[in-house]
């Protein structure tokens, strides 16, 4: 009987870890290297920076079919998974609008499927309203050149 | 009965008979002059309206829209917010309204300029403040100035364009009009002087505040694969301009209705449709199948109407059809030629609505041997596809012109109503992937256009669905 306590616990145990292991994380700590995944292809931003006028960005790629993204965002040091998430369909693309706040939004799009993980760094500025309308308010004309 | 009742009897059906016909033609043709018609004055009171009603052929007041080229939408780029109107709105006549005097400059010549664009340029133009038309089909210079209603002048660079940008540049006081030619990787710009602040106010007063819902398929860079071929499934690509919704907004659902209400009715109206193709019912073999399909057999072709509402005319051969030209025709002539044809049937039909076709096929001023005229039905400002048992049928009306002639022509006919309920269709993403499930062949996914639409098949309620266009055919996935 005792025997089959100890089995029990270790098979619970197992599977709890197993579970653990594919489930993505709560947070993950900056510098934390990315996992050996290669689930997706981030095509906007084209490249690991962008900025932008607007108060959301798409985030648009190419994926394996039936692995998880979700996406991670910098809080007081940490990355802390966001409510943005989705499942990859046979389709192979996917594109997400982000809200974004004012300033530098750090961000990891975390792909994971079987418990392998990829993480894509990426840093998107939200430039705010400001900036636009001293741009939109400078207009040359015949009158401001005599 | 006695023998001079009989004749007396048989005289006065034979009298009554005569006046019957002699009405019908007189009613049937106007004898005074332009503006004056006794019998249609006489049908103005009600107790002559009953007695011409009886004689007269009655056929519905339907009729086709002007709207055939009409632009298939209209997209207020606002730098960042951008907004997409759909022929039947306010915002997309406003919109054309400030884009006639652009293209009345290009037409008229004077002191317009013009060179290439690239694409990288085109693009740029997407991303900041501009109002882009798509016009849903190729055309020529020409054509583009008829649509906007223009005479022709310096609009010959333009040889295949099915879009248009027109930019204002604020900061020069000058206004671009591109044209992108499909058949190169160029576009042609024309700069005008002036227009421009009136068309940033536009673009403002419509953008302001709204939010980025819609992205081109190239800003979000799935225009270009992403060259991983270890995944072992399809990949889909768009075609650059390909707009790409994140608009969630409920569109009222569409209730179709028989246009033919029973078999007696079909058979009525059948000899009416006849007429559209030139022929009386006395003068051809009727026959009417056990699934009630009247066909129509003559010597040179053959016309069907069915229950359903599919109107088919075809010529056993290219020269006993409908003769359009001597041999070559333009594609504008043929157009409006097969639209007369189309005019009558919907009247013989009686529907009384106003059908919206809008021209789906290249149109230029080639004259040509061969060329088929494709039109889709619009309705509520969404295109009617169907779903037939022969697969999707992208087309309300489809004819075929060879040598001169028309040699078939088919046309679906049914009543269209709005609803009052309204569904919001699924998400793009999940439509695409939902395709992508089904698909079965080993060609790679390049999607030419993705588009809300009512996918219908017989009398009931339909509602709104994503409509893909790939690789030269259409899919509307569930």
């Amino acid at each position: 009987m005792k025997k089959l306590r100890i089995l029990s616990a270790l098979i619970t145990a197992l599977l709890v870890i197993s579970f653990s292991a594919y489930a993505a994380p709560a947070t993950i700590a900056p510098g934390q290297t990315g996992g050996n995944g290669n689930f997706i292809v981030i095509q906007n931003p084209p490249t690991d920076k962008a900025a932008t006028f607007d108060k959301s960005y798409i985030i648009s790629g190419y994926g394996k079919q039936g692995v998880n993204v979700y996406i991670y965002k910098l809080e007081n040091g940490t990355y802390v998974k966001t409510d943005y998430s989705w499942t990859i369909g046979a389709s192979g693309m996917f594109f997400k609008k982000i809200n974004l706040t004012k300033g530098t939004n750090a961000l990891i799009c975390y792909a994971e499927d079987g418990g392998v993980s990829q993480s894509v760094y990426l840093q998107i500025s939200y430039l705010g309203t400001d900036l636009t309308n001293k741009i939109n308010d400078i207009r040359i004309s015949l009158d401001t050149l005599k | 009965m006695k023998k001079e009742t009989i004749k007396n009897i048989i005289l006065t059906l034979l009298i009554v008979n005569c006046i019957q016909l002699t009405a019908q033609i007189w009613l049937d043709e106007k004898l005074w002059p332009e503006g004056y018609d006794f019998f249609e004055f006489t049908a103005q009171f009600p107790f002559f309206d009953g007695i011409v009603s009886m004689f007269k052929n009655v056929n519905g007041d339907g009729e086709i829209s002007d709207a055939t080229l009409s632009p298939n939408k209209v997209v207020i780029n606002g730098g960042g917010a951008r907004i997409v109107s759909y022929d039947g709105t306010d915002t997309f006549t406003s919109a054309l309204s400030l884009v006639v005097p652009c293209i009345e400059e290009i037409a008229s010549g004077g002191s317009v300029s013009s060179d290439e664009i690239t694409v990288s340029q085109w693009q740029s133009m997407l991303r900041a403040k501009s109002i882009y038309i798509n016009l849903g089909f190729e055309t020529d210079g020409k054509n583009v100035g008829d649509i906007f209603g223009q005479p022709l002048s310096d609009l010959s660079k333009v040889s295949n364009a099915d879009s248009i940008i027109i930019y204002p540049e604020l900061m020069l006081n000058c206004t671009y009009v591109c044209f992108k030619n499909t058949d190169d990787d160029y576009g042609v710009r024309y700069t005008l002087h002036g227009h421009s602040e009136q068309l940033t106010e536009f673009i403002k007063q419509h953008t302001e505040g709204q939010k980025n819902d819609h992205s081109f398929a190239f800003e979000l860079r799935l225009d270009k694969d992403s060259q991983q071929d270890d995944w072992g499934q399809h990949l889909v690509t768009f075609n650059p301009d390909v707009l790409l919704s994140m608009d969630n907004t409920s569109v009222s659902d569409l209730v179709v209705k028989d246009v033919f209400a029973d078999t007696e009715n079909l058979s009525k109206r059948a000899d009416e449709i006849l007429g559209a193709f030139g022929y009386k019912p006395s003068q051809i073999r009727k026959t009417v199948s056990q699934d009630g399909v009247v066909t129509y057999v003559e010597n040179g072709a053959t016309v069907r109407v069915s229950p359903d509402g599919t109107v088919e005319y075809n010529a056993i051969a290219t020269d006993k059809g409908i003769k359009v030209a001597d041999t070559k025709a333009q594609p504008s002539q043929i157009v409006n030629e097969v639209l007369e044809i189309a005019k009558t049937v919907i009247s013989a039909a009686d529907l009384e609505d106003t059908v919206i076709l809008k021209l789906r096929t290249p149109l230029n001023d080639t004259p040509v041997f061969s060329y088929t005229a494709n039109f889709t039905r619009y309705f509520n400002s969404l295109p009617v596809i169907y779903n037939k048992k022969g697969g999707t049928e992208n087309y309300t009306l489809t004819a075929q012109f060879e040598n001169g002639y028309i040699k078939s022509f088919k046309m679906i006919l049914q009543g269209l109503l709005v609803s009052h309920e309204q569904t919001a269709p699924k998400p793009i993403l999940v439509t695409i992937d939902s395709f992508c499930e089904t698909y079965k062949e080993s060609e790679a996914i390049t999607v030419e256009d993705i588009l809300k639409c009512y996918y219908v098949e017989n009398q009931g309620t339909y509602k709104t669905k994503w409509c893909i266009k790939y690789n030269g055919t259409v899919a509307v996935p569930e």
